[in-house]
Order: structure tokens, then sequence, then C-alpha cells
């Protein structure tokens, strides 16, 4: 496929939609992170004005679940950025590119997940420093 | 059906779409890099040699900043390739400048918080964490550095050549690394910069 046919792909509506779900995944992650650490950003009072006060309910909640949540709305903006602002769909034209960016996934998981793994691993074997 | 004339791509299609492939396996191989430097910085992360935590450091304010300076940024990105396709040259300039002056913007608040980490003891020699953390987000900033040189040389390029297919071609490869460069992003503030001030 060439520069033009994949701009007219592209649309004035499809990068506002794109952007607004972007901006909306991104204020949630921080707006959680806000209320679980109490630490403030620019908007965050105004939005936590908006919405109900769920503190107590996320602080009693364990780090693990809301790190989750984090990576969670992570792995959704990044799908909206690579529908709308990338443009990779599962079209002919597109093919090739899709087979390669799946298999440079199975190389990234390989290798994050085996490093994390072994030095995890490794980690715990290690004795402890008895004195600095 | 389509006429069998337009199925056929002309040489110079053909040309833009094997950089096109091209350029996707190389952003692939920093996808790689961005990885293995995630997994070294979430091995790194409690690794604080009696330094001060990610909790200590972390504010959430410049990096809000930051991750709306490059939303916006890759808005305007989307909305020069718009003007791209309709060969509107005087908005495409315009929509490249508003691009490079919101990715501008974004390197000068990640050296302002970079400098008072720095200034504070808290550099990439105090931990196994602030190496790792400034590696990494260090990597995505050079990257950025270098997309706003080459956004000043496609700039040039349009004001020099015109709107011709090798210039549109190297402008939608440009428009690719930057969408890839938000994306990055994305993961940053969420693996480091959300999770570290909890």
């Amino acid at each position: 496929m060439n520069a033009s046919t994949s701009a007219r792909q592209a649309n004035l509506a499809g990068y506002l939609k794109g952007f607004l779900l972007a901006l909306l995944l991104t204020l949630l992650a921080f707006t959680l992170a806000s209320y679980a650490s109490g630490m403030d950003f620019q908007l965050s009072r105004l939005l936590r004005g908006m919405l109900p006060d769920a503190t107590e309910t996320i602080r009693a909640l364990p780090q693990w679940i809301i790190i989750s949540i984090i990576f969670g709305l992570a792995f959704l903006q990044m799908l909206v950025h690579i529908r709308y602002f990338l443009h990779l769909n599962f079209s002919l034209q597109q093919r090739l590119n899709v087979g390669f960016i799946l298999f440079s996934l199975f190389i990234i998981f390989i290798a994050v997940c085996g490093t994390l793994w072994i030095m995890r691993d490794l980690n715990q074997q290690m004795l402890p420093v008895s004195s600095e | 059906m389509t006429p069998i004339s337009q199925l056929r791509p002309t040489h110079a299609e053909a040309a833009s779409a094997a950089k096109i492939f091209g350029f996707w396996a190389y952003l692939m191989s920093d996808a790689v890099i961005f990885a293995l430097l995630f997994a070294t910085y979430v091995t790194m992360s409690q690794n604080l040699a009696g330094g001060p935590t990610g909790k200590q450091l972390f504010d959430l304010s410049p990096v809000f900043y930051e991750t709306l300076l490059l939303l916006f940024s890759t808005l305007s990105c989307g909305f020069a390739m718009l003007s791209l396709s309709n060969k509107q040259k005087p908005r495409l300039l315009i929509w490249l400048g508003v691009t490079f002056a919101l990715g501008l913007g974004f390197l000068l608040q990640e050296y302002s918080e970079f400098d008072q980490l720095i200034g504070n003891g808290a550099g990439p020699d105090r931990s196994g964490f602030l190496s790792a953390f400034f590696t990494l987000v260090g990597t995505h900033g050079l990257h950025v550095g270098l997309g706003l040189i080459w956004l000043l040389v496609m700039m040039a390029q349009i004001i020099l050549k015109g709107i011709t297919l090798p210039v549109a071609s190297r402008l939608y490869r440009f428009s690719l690394f930057w969408h890839f460069l938000d994306l990055i992003w994305v993961s940053i503030f969420s693996v480091i910069y959300l999770p570290g001030v909890l």
C-alpha cells in the first residue's frame, strides 16, 4: 500500500475518536493512581469532584489489583493507538505488516517473560547480604 | 470489481510500499529494544541501594503534562497527514509546526524533570533503579529528539521540493514513527510512573 491510500483510510472523525478514547483512558489511569496514592495532578481535584468519593474503596484494594487495572487501561489505549493512529488492520494490503508485528510480539514475549522469570529466580537464590 | 489496472501498483507505489514494510521492520526492532529496557527496569526497580524510591521522587503533575503534550502532538501529526492527502501545503506546514512545538515542549518538560532529579542527588549513578529509569525514559526522549530533527528536515523538503511522491512517502513513515513513540510513552507512564507513586 502507499502513502495516499493509507491516508485516505484515515479521516478526521477517526483521529478525533482515537484522540478522545486515548484521553479518556489516560485520565482514568491517572485518576486511579491519584486516588490510590493521594498524589495530585493538574486535573485530579476537578475529576475527583465529578466522580463519587471512592478513596476508601480504592485504598482498601491490594496494590496488585490497582497495578493490573493500570496495565489493563494501558493495553486498551495501545489498541486505540494501533487502530486509530497507526491504522493497522487485517486487510490484504497490510497482512504482511501485521504478520511481521505478531512475530515481533512473540519475540518480545519470550525475551521479556524469560528475563523477568530468570532474574527473579536468580534474585531469590542469592544469599542475603550480611552487612554494608 | 476493481479494474486490473488499479490492482497493479506503479513502480513508485511498489517502492513506497516496500519502504513502509521496511520501516515497520525498523519500528519492531525498536519495540524489541524498548521491551528489553522495560524488562531491565522491572528487574531493577527494587534495587534501591539505600537511595530514594519512586514514591519519593515521582510527581504526577509533570508526567501528566508530558502525556498531554505527546497526545496532542500525535493528534496534530494526524491532522498533518490529512492535509497531506488533500495536498494542502500551507495547512500541512502549520500542523507539522504545531507537532514540532508540542514535541519540543515534551522534551523541555522531560529535561527539567531530569535536571531536578539529578540536582536532588537522584541521578543515574545513585542506584540500579535510577540507572534503569534514566536509560529507559532517556532512550524514549532521545527518539523524540531525533524525531524533531526529522520533522525539521521534512518541513524543509516540503518547502523546497513541494509535495512529491517521495516526500509524501517519507512523511507517512514519519507519522508512523511519531505515533509509535506515543505508544511507547503510554507504556512508560503505565509501567514506571503510575505504579511508582503507589
